[in-house]
């Protein structure tokens, strides 16, 4: 996600400038010691790693730190270790719930605060046996209430949205997408208006809408890029497909060549050169927009 | 007398605790155990490959890897496919299954294994593979050095939006056939080409040996070789079908968004071009001999070395044992499918399909593993140009990576790439419930009294709950594995605010987010078609 502060800040070295962060603004003006943070940063990337186990032993021989954006990190840190053990139970959600709950009502606007809400969110969204849908909504709701660098916001925003287009009670298909299509007026952070044109197109497709919105939205969000390996060549050929379900044949053609250049190992190729040659081929009903 | 069994007893006893301590000491000394003297890590590696061939080939890698690692051991376990998945499962579940795991998605009710057992490896397979230096493929990402770029659901699982598996071979289908028994039947070794050819070879092979006990099968035929033959006359004729209910532009829906589009009111088995698929699947299981689905594989391979059947269809894993094994020279041609230039019998067939350029044979690294630097080292070595051109060499197979020479006797198992993408399977593609639906219920289709009308009538009744079922279960699997993400999700922020991620970590974590997302919409427009069916649209 963009919208970091460090990126705001182009030229800092980007160690003291978190350093700066947590000294001020975000945690309470002390600075974790160097061995704490590096230690802190093992127990981070071991979680990265899918190594939780070794994270929460790790974590259990760690001193507690002295100063307290050290403890408030190390107590989010602590929070998403435990949500990463098994077995997962409702007791052990309710634990981390009530740690995350516990450092929102201390601050809940900082970065840690920021993250546990979202997390929050998170764990009422897909970890509960029985998902609350609408509180994660409303978690979600609340981060984009809220003002302050975006990470967790725009995560928030995406997170929403799908939310939103299939789930939330609400009104027709496009109206849920309507709501999408004013959220991306609402960042500037590059991933996330990819990722809401994606939701947005996807949905255009599920519920059957104009191809033609949906070609819209997938051109849009591969303006931005970044996509590869099977995600990649599935927008080529989504693009390709819309592209030929609207009458444009040249953009058609100019999206399957773009997948036999950058995908030459993906057959799906073969069709649009039967079109091109004027040969029958198989295709989409009319029922769903297809010629 | 009433010594003896007392004495017998005891005898027992040291015979049983002799045995005990040997197995014991066996544990204790063998190699990276507590008393063993040789100190080098050991890596364990499973597979089901026992066919001729591949377990030669490992050894031979292991040997070479060994050669430039020697502080690695590695071990390959060799488990027969009719055992392997309550294998795997007890050993993962025991926490004792081995570092490298080999696995698939055609492996029924074992979807949650990935998520629970696996280790991603997106991050090891955008980097360059050091055992590359020097070769053509140096400097070259590691998922690109592989013919399909990892573009396969076994590598790359969709529903847990990461890479985890490396391949070893490609695959394809092929006709392996006897050419004595098809001189000696029509006075010539040429093939049938195409498939009325086929099926006028099967005419007149019933003719001629007309006493069932001598006869000769022309299919060789067992549960497997029908349904590696089978499925794809379904998949193959249902391509129409397929492209009709194409709702996300992706040339056709594939897994359970298949069942989706059922439930959506989208298809069912009454479309004329799935009825004439089942026509020719209940036509061409003539061709094998009665009750071949209640054989297992191996009964089929003898059938076809003993001269019991003319040909067998099966892919090319099987190709290195018929060769080596048959008292006769076999032939290889391409599968003779229905195409609409058969007339009325191909009408729906639309040819060519590719056979795509998917690599296989997965090879997963177990996220118990105590050496998981090793294990991928070592996949690195047998994904290298060197170790999969031993591959090769030893194995008879097809390489997975790109610029490793194929030998000229191979040339004719390379998958036809060109053609039109099948990606909706209509029988087993679904999951378990309808996976064990359709094995239930396929005798009605194709013993000789059973007919299309009373297999459709079996399966229809049966068919909406099974798919519901296995899309819940797949809905679960999702569930499962965008939990499995979030944390080291959350932690790779963490880490990007406290020492900065670099430019292809943040891109990678990226697209890992997206993909996510991506997921969980899928997640809840599968939930909604189930709560809906048809009326998604409808608030």
């Amino acid at each position: 996600m963009a919208g970091r502060l460090s990126d705001t800040l182009e030229g800092m070295p980007r160690l003291p400038l978190f350093r700066l962060l947590l000294c001020t603004s975000l945690f309470g003006g002390q600075q974790p010691s160097k061995a704490e943070g590096n230690e802190d940063t093992e127990v981070w990337r071991k979680v990265a790693m899918y190594l939780s186990k070794e994270a929460q032993i790790d974590l259990q021989d760690l001193p507690s730190p002295e100063d307290p954006a050290g403890r408030r990190e190390r107590a989010f840190c602590a929070a998403v270790v435990n949500l990463d053990q098994q077995p997962l139970s409702e007791s052990r959600l309710d634990d981390v719930e009530s740690r995350l709950k516990a450092l929102l009502a201390e601050a809940d606007n900082d970065e840690i605060g920021r993250a546990s809400r979202f997390l929050l969110g998170r764990i009422a969204q897909i970890y509960r046996s029985k998902p609350d849908l609408l509180q994660a909504a409303d978690y979600f709701r609340g981060l984009l209430e809220q003002s302050g660098p975006g990470r967790w916001a725009d995560a928030a925003r995406v997170k929403l949205a799908v939310l939103t287009l299939y789930v939330l009670p609400g009104d027709s298909p496009s109206e849920r997408i309507a709501w999408v299509e004013a959220q991306l007026l609402k960042t500037q952070d590059p991933i996330t208006l990819r990722d809401l044109h994606r939701v947005a197109a996807r949905a255009v497709m599920f519920y059957n809408l104009s191809p033609a919105d949906a070609l819209k939205h997938l051109l849009a969000a591969d303006e931005f890029g970044g996509l590869s390996g099977t995600p990649g060549a599935d927008q080529l050929v989504q693009i390709g497909e819309l592209a030929w379900d609207t009458g444009q044949v040249d953009l058609a053609a100019k999206y399957y060549e773009r997948l036999r250049s950058e995908y030459p190992q993906d057959p799906r190729i073969y069709l649009m050169d039967q079109r091109r040659a004027g040969n029958p081929v198989p295709h989409r009903t009319e029922a769903l927009h297809g010629r | 007398m009433a010594a003896k069994p007392k004495q017998r007893a005891r005898y027992a006893l040291i015979l049983l605790a002799l045995a005990y301590l040997t197995a014991v000491v066996l544990v204790l000394t063998r190699p990276g155990s507590a008393l063993s003297n040789d100190k080098r890590v050991v890596i364990r590696f499973t597979h089901w490959q026992i066919e001729a061939g591949p377990r030669e080939a490992f050894d031979a890698m292991i040997k070479r890897y060994e050669e430039l690692n020697p502080n690695v051991r590695v071990e390959q376990v060799a488990v027969p496919g009719n055992v392997y998945n309550q294998w795997l499962r007890t050993q993962l579940i025991g926490g004792t299954a081995s570092d490298i795991i080999e696995f698939g998605r055609h492996m029924q009710g074992m979807n949650d294994v990935p998520p629970r057992f696996f280790a991603p490896i997106s991050e090891y397979v955008e980097l360059p593979n050091p055992y590359n230096r020097g070769t053509a493929l140096e400097g070259v990402r590691w998922r690109d050095t592989f013919k399909d770029g990892l573009n396969s659901p076994d590598a790359y699982i969709p529903n847990l939006s990461n890479y985890y598996a490396v391949t070893q071979c490609m695959l394809s289908m092929r006709l392996y056939y006897n050419p004595e028994l098809l001189r000696e039947l029509t006075g010539s070794e040429i093939p049938p080409s195409t498939y009325p050819e086929f099926l006028a070879l099967n005419d007149k092979l019933k003719a001629r040996i007309a006493e069932p006990k001598d006869r000769v099968a022309l299919l060789a035929g067992s549960r497997f070789n029908s349904y590696v033959l089978l499925d794809p006359m379904l998949t193959r004729v249902g391509l129409d079908v397929s492209y009709a209910n194409d709702r996300f532009r992706l040339q056709g829906p594939a897994g359970p968004e298949v069942g989706l589009e059922y439930l959506r009111g989208g298809w069912n088995f009454r479309r004329p071009e799935l009825l004439d698929g089942l026509n020719r699947m209940r036509e061409v299981s003539t061709t094998m001999r009665p009750g071949f689905q209640q054989l297992e594989r191996d009964a089929a391979v003898q059938d076809f070395l003993r001269g019991r059947a003319m040909m067998i269809v099966t892919g090319t894993w099987d190709a290195t044992s018929l060769t080596r094994m048959a008292p006769f020279k076999v032939g290889v041609t391409v599968v003779p499918w229905p195409t609409m230039a058969d007339g009325k019998i191909g009408r729906y067939y639309w040819t060519p399909i590719s056979e795509g350029a998917t690599t296989a044979m997965s090879l997963y690294l177990n996220k118990a593993s105590h050496h998981s630097a090793e294990a991928i080292d070592f996949l690195q070595f047998i994904t290298s140009v060197e170790g999969n051109t031993i591959f090769v060499r030893e194995s008879g197979w097809l390489p997975a990576v790109r610029e490793v020479p194929i030998p000229d006797e191979l040339k004719v198992h390379l998958p036809n790439f060109d053609g039109y993408t099948a990606r909706s399977n209509f029988s087993h593609g679904f999951g378990s419930e309808t996976f064990n639906l359709w094995e239930k219920q396929a005798y009605r289709l194709t013993s000789a009294n059973g007919s299309v009308e009373d297999f459709l009538q079996a399966i229809e009744a049966q068919f909406p709950t099974a798919v519901r079922r296995d899309i819940e279960t797949d809905m679960r699997n999702i569930v499962l594995s965008v939990r499995r993400d979030i944390t080291p999700l959350i932690a790779l922020a963490a880490l990007d605010e406290r020492v900065g991620l670099d430019q292809r970590e943040r891109d990678s974590l990226a697209l890992r987010e997206s993909n996510q997302t991506m997921i969980e919409a899928k997640l809840y427009e599968a939930q909604l078609v189930l709560e809906k069916g048809p009326n998604v649209t409808k608030p």
